[in-house]
């Protein structure tokens, strides 16, 4: 199961508020809400809550703006002081929106290292999965999301934010009961973060930074632009425990340079009323340090939250925004789908109606011209069979007519036929069988055999050139010496043709 | 297989139900939440029902009841397709001009003939028209002519210097007569010194009678 799973398995919506995933614990019945929270006004509003270590303060966003806040007047440990004090400040601040932010840090919410080999990010994901289904063995199961940490190793290293699922679940339940709809879970190392990467004064270097978290006190070391270093949490209070503070951050800068070679001169106090605190600090440090105390609290935290995206990286949530998403963008296709369809149904329906009373109108007039019809087709079947006859008349009487082949022919033959050459013998006739025209000459020619076949082949090719196309069949011509009395050479050769005519 | 079915049928619910914020939200608050898509959907079924249960049966009915009209309707169409009116106007001049190319009829031959005859001795030609028995083209009543075949004899008259220009002169004129006479067959048979025959087979055609009265 992915981290996305295990998240969206969590947060699945349903009808009851417990998530489907088993729990020791069981789902906690969220309470009813103190009185009627008003919906749908200013409902783009989101409420952010920072809640850590019993401090719990409340704001309200329009437009990742920060408007109206909320302090819990006393520490909030429970998630049963959770809800009193999230009463109290939804009615304070009369939120009206649906969208919930956290920024948390809780006795409950565990924050492990992790190293990794030096995988891909998703063979390294798929060992962090591994790790954190081993630790969900025999304990309860967990929401949790990975961060990369600097390392000084070959290995990858990496934050573990692990969440108890039951602790998520009974703490959705409780905005869930009040329309709420969380969409963030961040660590405080987040908004931290935020702080050392926007502020110039960070530089390139390593950073200490010291923040005032509600009854604890969060020391993160990180450089802008990098992975986080490391991050721990102390039980103690500047007001109280400033010593072991002191002691605990030197700890911390000794740590730092032992495991990850870096050299820290940069110290950040977050909090009010520091000041004080600075010389212990530098007692212990250092007095070549830099101390710097940069008065931001928790409202700063909100506000540097206010502005990631739902699908943040180290959202313990994200699966669950994106799933929501998801279903919002198929419910807002399936309506625009809906709606379009009925849109081109009714389109659909008057278009059809209208031709429909168009065809109907022009079926009555039918209905109502039908002798002018019947007159109308029978003048018309009158009509088309006498223009039918009088085409084919057409046709037979003037379609059908012979060109005057015979007269052409004979004109032909009488200015090519060489002087030498004599007809006796002109046919030209009509062949209906082969729906053509055929002739025959015969005649003499005054020349001897060879050169009475070099002039009449010479003739032919002339009348096959000719307009009339004339075309000789094998055998179609015959010369025949006249018989001369004795032993004498013929000066004279009878001829035949017979061929006949392309033209029509 | 029941199991994937009901937990796409519960996914859809979810989809179609879920109220932001409100995970456990009242059948009431979730079936509102539906109207936006149910509500179309239930105007596509009402005009699909309308559409089929109602309108469709009443334009079929409708449609039925003058199928009469809509038949002679295209009947009418389809007999104004085969001909447009410029058509038949033409057809008709064509065919009073195809007539004007026809002997009349039988009883017109025997004059056109010695036309013919008359023609030929103009030229110099001594010319005998033989009509033989009428041929009908076409089968049936498709026929609307008939020919006349008519064997012809020419002997170019005694003395006559230029027997064969003037005998392409004469068939020149059979073919620009302004009826229409096919020329066939034409034999010519001569020796050294003269023109010994000359013989033609012609066809003139003149139209059948009940071709005629059509015109």
């Amino acid at each position: 199961m992915t981290p996305a799973e295990i998240i969206s398995a969590a947060t699945s919506p349903g009808p009851s508020p417990a998530p489907a995933l088993g729990s020791s614990n069981g789902p906690l019945a969220p309470s009813a809400p103190a009185g009627p929270r008003p919906r749908g006004r200013r409902n783009a509003d989101a409420l952010g809550l920072v809640w850590v270590h019993g401090l719990l303060q409340v704001a309200v966003f329009r437009r990742q703006a920060m408007g109206a806040d909320w302090s819990a007047p006393s520490p909030v440990h429970t998630l049963a002081e959770f809800e009193t004090a999230l009463d109290q400040a939804i009615a304070t601040l009369k939120f009206g929106g649906t969208e919930v932010f956290l920024i948390l840090e809780h006795e409950q919410f565990l924050h492990q290292a992790e190293y990794t080999p030096a995988f891909s990010d998703s063979a390294a994901r798929a060992y962090l999965r591994a790790r954190v289904q081993r630790h969900e063995a025999g304990r309860e199961p967990v929401l949790w999301v990975s961060q990369r940490m600097a390392s000084a190793r070959k290995e990858s290293a990496w934050l573990l934010h692990l969440l108890p699922a039951p602790f998520y679940s009974h703490l959705n339940g409780l905005l869930r009961a009040r329309h709420l709809d969380l969409t963030r879970i961040l660590p405080l190392a987040v908004p931290l973060q935020l702080q050392l990467e926007k502020n110039p004064a960070a530089g390139d270097e390593p950073v200490l930074i010291a923040a005032q978290t509600g009854a604890a006190t969060t020391v993160m070391v990180g450089r802008s632009g990098h992975p986080l270093y490391f991050a721990r949490t102390m039980q103690a209070r500047w007001d109280g425990d400033s010593e072991r503070i002191a002691v605990e951050i030197n700890r911390s800068l000794l740590y730092a340079k032992q495991q990850f070679g870096a050299a820290i001169n940069r110290l950040w106090l977050l909090g009010e009323g520091l000041e004080p605190a600075c010389a212990g600090v530098l007692a212990r440090c250092g007095s070549e340090k830099q101390v710097t105390i940069h008065h931001t609290g928790p409202l700063d935290w909100l506000q540097a939250v206010a502005r990631l995206s739902a699908s943040h990286p180290v959202n313990l949530v994200a699966g669950y925004i994106n799933r929501k998403r998801r279903l919002q963008f198929f419910r807002r296709v399936a309506i625009g789908v809906c709606w379009l369809g009925l849109t081109l149904a009714v389109l659909d329906a008057w278009s059809r109606s209208l031709s429909w009373r168009a065809e109907r109108a022009r079926l009555l007039g039918l209905e109502a011209s039908q002798p002018a019809l019947i007159a109308e087709r029978d003048r018309l079947v009158q009509r088309n069979a006498t223009a039918e006859r009088q085409h084919e008349f057409v046709r037979q009487a003037a379609g059908t007519r012979l060109a005057p082949v015979p007269a052409r022919f004979l004109a032909l033959i009488g200015s090519t036929l060489p002087p030498e050459l004599s007809l006796t013998d002109f046919s030209a006739k009509w062949d209906e069988g082969a729906d053509g025209w055929t002739f025959r000459l015969e005649g003499q020619i005054a020349a001897e055999e060879e050169s009475a076949r070099e002039l009449l082949a010479a003739w032919q090719k002339l009348l096959a050139r000719s307009p009339l196309r004339a075309h000789f069949p094998e055998g179609g011509r015959a010369i025949v010496p006249v018989p001369v009395p004795g032993d004498g050479i013929s000066t004279t050769q009878r001829f035949s043709i017979e061929g006949g005519l392309l033209e029509k | 297989m029941k199991n994937n079915l009901q937990r796409f049928l519960r996914n859809a619910w979810l989809l179609l139900t879920e109220v932001p914020g409100w995970a456990d939200a009242p059948l009431s608050v979730r079936v509102q939440r539906t109207l936006p898509i149910v509500v179309p959907c239930m105007g596509i079924v009402a005009v699909l029902v309308w559409s089929l249960a109602w309108q469709t049966p009443r334009i079929r009915a409708e449609r039925e009841l003058h199928a009469p009209q809509i038949a002679l309707e295209a009947e009418i169409q389809s007999l104004q397709l085969a001909y447009s009116e410029q058509q038949t106007v033409e057809l008709a001049e064509q065919a009073e001009q195809a007539s004007h190319l026809l002997v009349p009829n039988q009883a017109e031959l025997v004059p056109f003939l010695r036309t013919l005859k008359k023609e030929a001795a103009d030229r110099g030609w001594e010319a005998g028209f033989h009509p033989g028995e009428p041929v009908t083209e076409g089968i049936g009543d498709g026929a609307q002519i008939s020919y006349q075949p008519v064997r012809v004899k020419l002997a170019p008259v005694a003395g006559h210097a230029e027997v064969y220009a003037s005998l392409l002169s004469l068939l020149e004129r059979f073919s620009t007569s302004g009826r229409r006479i096919d020329l066939m067959r034409l034999a010519i048979r001569a020796d050294e010194n003269r023109w010994q025959t000359v013989e033609a087979n012609l066809r003139l055609a003149y139209p059948i009678l009940h071709a005629q009265t059509s015109q």
